[in-house]
């Protein structure tokens, strides 16, 4: 598969968002293709929509499975395969388990939630174009331009809605 | 706009209903800005300035600087050799004896745990409840409980005898023929803490990720390197703020179970004893409020601190501290509340070993601590912390935190080691004294953690820069109605608001 081709630019602000995406649009791309780089989030409005959904309440449902699994078999589990006997009988018991069941449903909960973000924040197909006066206040564009459309239609649009196409500083992994 | 609004009201306004400017006064104290919003220059100006005082203050080190870290390595250094003289000499050279088998680690132990509850939990209820004042101080109350963990939960190691023996607590595959047992509050004790530390650590990473991004972009070198690392790859784009909102809002619910179960479990080593003045029904709320006050007064002494030291008193401003010192009063008075419930209830059972104890503390040898306590964490807060003026002079408040985290300690000293001083076996009573290892260990804790909060100011950003900016955006947006009004209280702007 080819490297993916950007064409990015540089707008003024939140306005500057709104424009540049209003001529994307009507360029014919779809919100996918499109990234925009800033360093505070921007509202849904302003950017056009609802952000495509993310599968991080996946992994948290995932992780809570996971520790409640873990809890069941190391309070309750290890009491029947190590069983210490007391007069011969096996000391079993409830209430106790529902701490250890309760700790470790956490746990999964908050490792499984952070591997999540860490798996689709940094576990990216290819690297991106990047700019490091993002951090100082500069609002980016970016379109991965799709293979039916021509590159120089997507600067016109962008141009046009009065964005200053630039190249990227760099590319982050 | 807002101008328009005070104007227009002037004209028809109802002698029997607060005057405009009275209104806008109520306003501003309530939060709410009835100034213009501000421009996009403006904020780029604020944004500017917020980012060279936070990043600037990471990269100078100061002879200040060197003189601090010296002085709390050097007592740092001390408690470690402390250590290496208790492992080489044994467990005989503190003061533990029979009955009093929980002494100076323990007392930490709890001391340190409770501090550590109220920077995530205050944190995390804030952020739930979408206090817009919370923004700048997050970050230093994350940390607060990250340090104050790690910390806490090296005395039950210190304490342990055979400290290398620890691992024998972990539940792994039955080779010493061992297994953890799971229904001692002990073994509670590891596992909420590994998930606390966990819970409370990545807690504190999660929105730095876009901080360290920042510091990525501003820094060359090693530290780029690593800041490379650790910012994930962050570039800022809205699919990733949208994947950080959500995962905060995941965590933020979390994390406030965690933190109650934590302290809890703490109280129930005491409390599913059978010994007097530990076993109570009422312990884990009452340790739990114990912990939010003793975490809200050490979250306001390192605000105090922080603010002064790395000149981001524009940031952490007077009005934090004020609002810090209302809930550190409103804490005091339920932590008071339980605190009588249990002693009331005590003296009133008439039970022998329980008034002995009470004896013990009001008129015996402890008096002069339990009376100190009682000062310091009750008549202090409520006699200075109702007046503004004490609220926002900072000496005061340094002051009054500091004097509660005192009262504080000296509260789970009462309650870990004079306890079992008197038991039903009058021939087993006993007392308790220090020894210099001990002192010397727990001095360097508190070295420790302010040894960890100056380095962290020269790692990482004590504010988190972007949540500020974001907020001094909400305002703009709610204004231009870009997104929903978050406060119930009018704006001067709105029809019914001031006019």
């Amino acid at each position: 598969m080819s490297d993916p081709t950007f064409v990015t630019a540089r707008v003024a602000g939140e306005r500057g968002v709104a424009d540049a995406l209003q001529g994307l649009r009507q360029a014919g791309l779809s919100r996918e293709s499109i990234e925009i780089l800033s360093n505070v989030p921007l509202p849904e409005p302003v950017l056009g929509g609802p952000m495509k959904s993310t599968k991080l309440p996946v992994w948290t449902g995932a992780g809570l499975l996971i520790g409640l699994g873990l809890g069941v078999f190391f309070s309750i589990g290890t009491l029947f395969l190590y069983p210490v006997l007391v007069g011969g009988q096996p000391i079993r018991f409830a209430p106790p388990n529902l701490v250890i069941v309760y700790e470790l449903t956490m746990f999964g909960i908050i490792v499984s939630t952070v591997s999540g973000f860490i798996s689709e924040t940094r576990l990216r197909p290819a690297a991106r174009p990047y700019w490091r006066d993002v951090s100082l206040g500069a609002v980016y564009v970016v379109v991965e331009v799709p293979p039916d459309l021509v590159e120089a239609r997507v600067r016109r649009a962008l141009e046009e809605h009065g964005a200053e196409v630039v190249e990227a500083e760099e590319v982050l992994p | 706009m807002a101008d328009d609004a005070r104007s227009g009201a002037r004209g028809g306004h109802d002698p029997g209903s607060p005057s405009p400017e009275e209104t806008a006064r109520r306003l501003e104290a309530a939060g709410v800005r009835t100034t213009p919003a501000a421009t996009e220059a403006e904020l780029a100006r604020l944004d500017r300035a917020l980012d060279d005082q936070v990043f600037r203050s990471m990269s100078a080190i100061s002879l200040r600087f060197v003189l601090v870290v010296l002085f709390l390595g050097g007592v740092v250094t001390l408690g470690a050799f402390a250590f290496g003289w208790q492992i080489y000499r044994g467990i005989g050279v503190t003061g533990l004896n029979r009955p009093v088998f929980w002494g100076f680690y323990i007392t930490s132990f709890v001391f340190w745990i409770g501090i550590s509850h109220s920077g995530t939990l205050v944190s995390a209820i804030l952020r739930v409840l979408k206090v817009e004042w919370r923004r700048p101080l997050t970050r230093a109350a994350e940390a607060m409980t990250v340090f104050a963990l790690m910390i806490g939960g090296l005395f039950p190691i210190i304490h342990l005898g055979r400290n290398w023996r620890f691992y024998w607590m972990i539940p792994i595959p039955n080779d010493r023929g061992l297994w953890p047992n799971f229904r001692s509050a002990l073994m509670w004790d590891l596992l909420a803490i590994l998930t606390y530390i966990t819970a409370s650590s990545l807690f504190l990473y999660f929105p730095l990720v876009p901080d360290l991004a920042a510091a990525r972009d501003r820094s060359r070198g090693i530290r780029h390197k690593v800041y490379a690392v650790l910012s994930l790859g962050w570039r800022g784009t809205q699919q990733q703020w949208h994947r950080l909102h959500l995962g905060m809002r995941i965590f933020t619910v979390i994390v406030i179970p965690i933190a109650v179960s934590v302290h809890s479990i703490v109280s129930w080593d005491f409390g599913m004893t059978l010994v007097e003045g530990w076993r109570s029904t009422i312990f884990a709320p009452y340790f739990v409020i114990g912990a939010i006050y003793s975490g809200v007064a050490a979250l306001i002494s390192v605000l105090i601190v922080l603010r002064k030291a790395t000149h981001l008193e524009d940031y952490l401003t007077v009005r934090h501290i004020d609002r810090m010192g209302k809930v550190l009063l409103a804490v005091a008075v339920i932590w008071f509340y339980f605190f009588w419930s249990g002693y009331l209830t005590d003296w009133y059972g008439g039970n022998a070993v329980a008034r002995a104890l009470q004896d013990l503390h009001t008129v015996g040898a402890m008096a002069p601590l339990f009376w100190a306590m009682i000062v310091v964490n009750m008549a202090v807060p409520f006699l200075f912390l109702w007046w503004r003026r004490v609220r926002t002079n900072m000496a005061a408040m340094l002051a009054i935190s500091l004097l509660v985290n005192v009262g504080m300690w000296i509260e789970r000293f009462l309650i870990v080691v004079t306890s079992p001083m008197r038991n039903s076996l009058s021939f087993d009573w006993g007392g308790y004294r220090p020894g210099w290892p001990e002192i010397a260990i727990v001095s360097a804790t508190f070295a420790a953690f302010a040894l960890l909060y100056v380095i962290f100011s020269k790692l990482l950003p004590l504010i988190s820069t972007w949540e500020v900016k974001e907020g001094w955006r909400i305002d703009r947006w709610q204004r231009e109605g870009v997104v929903e009004l978050e406060t119930d209280v009018p704006t001067l702007s709105e029809p019914g608001g001031a006019r």
